[in-house]
């Protein structure tokens, strides 16, 4: 299984034409080079919640597998694949009894389990705040925050992404965390 | 607690830690690999970065030749727009030169003038009436030295109103006063001469013979005739007369002198609408150097006047006309002349009516009459023999009255 670094632009560009050629191993690698990366961002965006971001992974896979058509190769492809997992979030969010599983812990929030401990429970209010204060955020803002801060996204990757320049993805950044400073600074 | 910063959020978001996925993670979305794809499907080829500097180089050195070019026009435009603005002063669309005579041999007979007319005008008695009036040059007779002022202006602003003033007493049997007596407007309301059609936008026509009111031969009376050809009117028009010291000694004009002023040292052109089609006539008075040549001209009028513009003009432009005027060899002067320096001489006489006598009403009648054939206008040469006869009239009843008056008062 290949894992590890991160691919550029180039390499990607040529699994996936090997893939489309009929390499299925080169999909194989695309998944096995991208799959921690949207788990984990779609983890943050889940309340830590593991079993919605296992499930929200493999959608967001699926999904993509289905639009490999319609990807016109502006962006990398990694990148795309963010906007499809933060798409999929979207879809959850709006419509959350799609995807709730029967046994579903991640419908109980973790809370702070450690009741002893303030610091804890205090890093997970912390948390908490940020997470309600980025969902809270204008679509443009959310996506721009989440794919550099969880999906660690280049801002010239975002900017390609969004088809907008690298300023306008900053001016993004910026709003969207004041935005979040205020809100948690209202939610103390 | 404080808010917090935007590094403090940044570093939140950075280290917010995530488990490793579970393991069958990666299996699952593997097996998902669908195997229907059509091999050989390439996804569209996304311009290059290097590509895409190019086309942005392209696209910036587009907008910059834009912005040059609409500058460059504006630029044009706008100083053509300004050019336009100021006041155009054209160079002269006319250049007439009066080719008629000006001066003429003077012939005694013809002028009528005596020695004691001259007397009577108030001058010193001497042999020489024209060096009375050098004399009296220029303050008292209104003579101005040409090499001290050269330029005179004529009033444009002929009232015919102001005639029929005067007309209008004679005809009810009163002298009018003198100062309603403005020999200028008598000479322009008997000088509607016919003149030929130019193609030019304005008739100039001088013409000289020897003065009327002095028997000295280095004195001359200068007309000026102008008429209006352009279809519009000529706004804001001024005539300025330039006399050349070189030829000229003094000169005055005959009637209209400066009313401001005074003394007719310090005028101001003066400006006015000329009519379509409409006439001026000026007279001056003038002493002659005795050495000229026929190559100097005696004065230079300068006509300045604003074409009429339509409501979309708004620019003035001014239009500068130089008419030199020469002295020619000698002829005999034309009827409308003649006719001219006779009304000069009746103006003059009605503003000194006091000092006229009965002989000079008479020897202004005998040359009017003489030209009834001759003279074109025969209606306006009716006109001022009839005012004539009026005028001999009332000077009559008045000096009649006042020897009655004398005769009542001795008794």
């Amino acid at each position: 299984m290949t894992q590890g670094r991160k691919l550029n632009m180039s390499e990607e560009q040529e699994l996936l034409n090997s893939f489309m050629d009929g390499d299925r191993k080169a999909a194989e690698d695309l998944v096995n080079r991208t799959y921690k990366s949207i788990y984990t961002f779609l983890y943050r965006l889940c309340r830590d919640d593991e079993n919605l971001a296992l499930d929200l992974t493999q959608e967001t896979y699926q999904k993509a597998w289905k639009a490999l058509r319609e990807f016109d190769g502006r962006s990398k492809f990694s990148t795309w694949l963010y906007r499809i997992a933060y798409n999929t979030f979207l879809n959850y969010a709006r419509h959350p009894l799609r995807v709730v599983s029967i046994d579903d812990k991640a419908r109980s929030a973790p809370i702070c389990l450690d009741e002893g401990q303030e610091a804890r429970m205090m890093e997970h209010e912390m948390k908490e705040n940020l997470r309600q204060a980025v969902l809270n955020l204008p679509d443009e803002l959310r996506f721009a925050i989440t794919a550099r801060y969880w999906g660690e996204l280049s801002v010239q990757d975002i900017a390609r992404m969004e088809q907008v320049s690298v300023v306008a993805v900053r001016r993004r950044m910026r709003r969207a965390l004041k935005s979040i400073a205020r809100y948690c600074e209202g939610r103390r | 607690m404080r808010r917090l910063t935007k590094r403090e959020i940044k570093a939140w978001l950075r280290k917010w830690s995530v488990p490793e996925p579970p393991e069958g993670l990666v299996e699952k979305i593997r097996k998902e690999i669908p195997e229907g794809l059509s091999p050989g499907i390439k996804r569209k080829d996304y311009l290059p970065m290097k590509a895409r500097g190019i086309r942005l180089i392209w696209q910036v050195a587009t907008c910059l030749v834009i912005f040059i070019l609409g500058t460059a026009i504006g630029v044009l435009i706008s100083q053509k727009f300004v050019t336009e603005r100021l006041s155009i002063r054209q160079t002269p669309i006319n250049q007439l030169t009066s080719k008629e005579p000006v001066i003429r041999q003077p012939v005694p007979d013809q002028n009528g003038v005596s020695h004691s007319e001259v007397q009577q005008r108030g001058l010193q008695k001497s042999e020489s009436p024209g060096e009375a009036l050098l004399q009296q040059a220029p303050q008292t007779e209104g003579f101005v030295q040409a090499s001290v002022k050269p330029r005179s202006s004529f009033d444009l602003d002929i009232q015919p109103a102001a005639f029929d003033l005067v007309k209008d007493h004679i005809e009810k049997g009163k002298l009018p006063p003198s100062d309603l007596i403005r020999p200028e407007e008598i000479i322009n309301h008997f000088n509607r001469e016919d003149v030929p059609v130019e193609e030019n936008d304005f008739y100039v026509r001088a013409e000289g013979a020897s003065s009327p009111f002095t028997s000295d031969s280095s004195y001359k009376i200068l007309k000026i005739n102008m008429r209006n050809y352009l279809r519009a009117v000529a706004k804001d028009a001024s005539v300025e007369i330039e006399f050349n010291p070189s030829v000229v000694d003094y000169y005055r004009m005959v009637g209209a002198e400066d009313r401001e002023k005074g003394n007719g040292m310090d005028i101001v052109p003066r400006k006015r609408d000329i009519r379509a089609n409409e006439a001026l006539t000026a007279i001056y008075e003038v002493k002659l150097k005795p050495e000229l040549l026929p190559e100097d001209p005696v004065a230079t009028l300068k006509l300045e006047y604003s074409p009429a513009s339509t409501e979309k003009e708004k620019v003035k432009k001014i239009h500068t006309i130089h008419f030199p005027l020469y002295v020619l060899p000698e002829r005999k002067p034309s009827p409308d002349l003649e006719f001219a320096a006779m009304v000069a001489k009746y103006a003059q006489m009605l503003k000194e009516i006091q000092n006229v006598r009965e002989e000079d009403f008479q020897s202004l009648l005998d040359r009017a009459k003489s030209l009834v054939r001759d003279i074109p206008q025969k209606n306006d040469l009716e006109e001022f023999i009839q005012l004539v006869k009026a005028t001999e009239k009332l000077k009559k009843e008045a000096r009649d009255e006042k020897a009655g008056l004398e005769s009542t008062i001795q008794r």
